[in-house]
């Protein structure tokens, strides 16, 4: 894997997904509510996105139309796969949507047993995700005498046992203390500077779109259309280092000035 | 002006760590005590009361009179017999009504149209008083075991389709979503999510369902006859036996009771991650 110039080769990459034109209306009539688009977008084979934006602008749409949850209003979304992995997509989402009735490692087994992978092959590949998840102990529990932050590992480690082309994560951080955040961040760094894998990772918090990602896609309050989409500078491998330097919260903050202006519009209604 | 008290409230445990499962043993012992105890009192009272003449024994024999007809009748091989005959008749209706309604919940859950078409028809339905059909049972299948089975079919069938529709249209969309984003479809996400997803409350339509499967037998066999421990009541009625009458309704509640008792276990056993409210206070 190349390292300093990571992101500078991205232009160079085939697109891994190509958005085209897309829209997303929920409902009909008066009751239709605009929740995406029109937006444009292509991403590289390999790239790591960052997607942030205000809340209900639509960030979770767009990873549902991407895993093929939700059908496009208008529009298309190419994804090009080469056949790989144990299952091409995966998706870690917002409410975790692991199984209350799978054990931990059930549930990390699910979508290898579900793609045809089983037996003594499927339960070591589960259990080496348990493991590198910090979930080893609890293999047996059910989900349901889990803490937060351990049920979105269960869904991290279920998503990441498929070995996937193409990784959806929706802020998948989100409900982790700050020091198990910043753990399973560089945890995510070194997997994805290893093995690859294209990576679409919605988020709240500017600094972790830094510090993960090859890009930065910044939405507008709801209908999300391209606010910006920002290179993220920093060569790679990272390290969550990163942060500290000046060049960093240069850009966190220009992101945040975009960024402030939609947020206000997100929470008011109004775009004075 | 009110004149504040500044306070401390403190939360702790008021026993040290070391007593609190002999604690709880403690609890669970006074509360086993406690629900054998409070029958076993009012029943002396029955028996004291029918031999002190403040009741009338004739129709409130002495408990211990049913009991002894009771041993009797065993003896007799009548009671068994009676057992088996209504312990048939609960547990094929009750099976066949499961199947049948579990495969119309899981239908009618998973597919709208089905829904539409079938439900302002089967919930008309579901207000009829099921034993209301029964003449038309006798009717079509003559008196024999067919028309009890048959009606408790009926009856275990609206309750066991209506908590496993529920249960199915319930199912957050968050575990569809997260099966379908694996490609899980048809048979894999019926076996993976809606079942085990349904299970739950498909468990408790069960557990009423036995007990109303045995109300619906007894009555049928009131009015069918021949055999039955319904009958067997009934006919202790007619006769003026009323310790056989009650002999039979102890029996009845016996079976209830290891029905239930059976079915709940069941359900308990292949929804282990259902836990229950006291475990969780106990913290097991
Ligand atoms: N199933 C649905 N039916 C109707 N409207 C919906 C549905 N799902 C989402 N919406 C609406 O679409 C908009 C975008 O929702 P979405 O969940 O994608 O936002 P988001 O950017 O992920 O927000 P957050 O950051 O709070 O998670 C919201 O206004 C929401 O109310
Ligand atoms: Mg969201």
């Amino acid at each position: 894997m190349n390292t300093a110039n990571h992101s500078a080769g991205l232009a160079d990459r085939p697109a891994k997904i190509e958005v085209r034109d897309l829209s997303l209306v929920f409902g009909v009539g008066d009751k239709a509510v605009h929740a995406l688009g029109p937006i444009n977008l292509s991403v590289g084979d390999g790239e790591f996105l960052s997607i942030v934006g205000p809340s209900g602008c639509g960030k979770s749409t767009l990873t549902k139309v991407v895993a093929g949850l939700l059908p496009p209003t208008k529009g298309e979304v190419d994804i090009r796969l080469a056949g790989t992995s144990i299952a091409p997509i995966a998706t870690v989402f917002q409410d975790y949507g692991i199984f209350p009735w799978k054990t931990v490692l059930e549930n990390v087994k699910f979508g290898l047993t579900v793609n045809g992978v089983t037996g003594s092959e499927a339960t070591d590949r589960a259990a080496m995700w348990v493991q590198k998840l910090g979930l080893a102990g609890f293999e047996n529990r059910y989900p349901s005498s889990l803490s937060g932050g351990m049920q979105q590992r269960v869904s991290i480690a279920r998503a990441l046992a498929v070995e996937p082309e193409i990784l959806l994560m929706d802020e998948p951080f989100a409900s982790l203390d700050a020091q198990l955040r910043e753990l399973l961040q560089e945890e995510l760094l070194r997997l994805h500077e290893s093995d690859g894998r294209t990576v679409l990772f919605v988020t709240h918090s500017l600094e972790e779109a830094l510090v993960l990602g090859d890009r930065v896609l910044v939405l507008t309050a709801r209908p999300g259309t391209l606010l910006d989409l920002k290179d993220v500078p920093f060569a790679r491998p990272r390290t969550s280092e990163v942060r500290e330097s000046r060049e960093f919260n240069e850009m966190r903050y220009e992101l945040w000035s975009h960024l402030k202006d939609q947020v206000h519009i997100g929470v008011t209604g109004d775009a004075s | 002006m009110n004149t504040a008290t500044a306070t401390t409230v403190t939360r702790r445990n008021r026993l040290p760590l070391e007593t609190r499962p002999q604690r709880l043993r403690r609890r669970r012992r006074l509360e086993a005590t406690l629900g054998i105890a409070v029958p076993v009192v009012l029943i002396g009272l029955w028996e004291v009361a029918a031999r002190l003449g403040w009741i009338n024994a004739q129709f409130f024999p002495a408990p211990s009179s049913s009991v002894i007809r009771g041993v009797e009748m065993i003896i007799e091989g009548r009671l068994l017999a009676d057992i088996g005959i209504t312990a048939y008749r609960v547990l094929v209706g009750y099976v066949l009504g499961t199947i049948i309604g579990f495969a119309a919940g899981v239908g009618m859950g998973m597919s709208p149209l089905l829904r539409k078409a079938l439900e302002p028809m089967l919930s008309a339905l579901y207000t009829v008083p099921k034993i209301a059909i029964l003449p038309i049972f006798l009717t079509i299948f003559g008196f024999s075991d067919a028309p009890i089975i048959a009606i408790v079919t009926v009856t275990v069938f609206f309750y066991i389709w209506i908590y496993t529709m529920e249960a199915v249209v319930a199912i957050p969309n968050g575990y569809l979503d997260a099966a379908k984003s694996f490609g899980v479809k048809g048979w894999a996400m019926f076996r993976h999510v809606v079942f085990p997803a349904s299970l739950p409350s498909v468990a408790v339509g069960l557990r009423v369902g036995v007990g109303v499967a045995l109300l619906i037998t007894i009555s049928s066999e009131f009015i069918v006859g021949g055999s039955g421990v319904g009958y067997l009541i009934f006919n202790a009625r007619a006769l003026f036996r009323l310790e056989e009458a009650y002999a039979g309704i102890v029996t009845a509640a016996l079976i209830g009771v290891i029905l239930q008792g059976t079915i709940t276990w069941l359900g308990h056993r292949v929804t282990p991650w259902v836990v229950s409210r006291e475990s969780r206070a106990a913290g097991l």
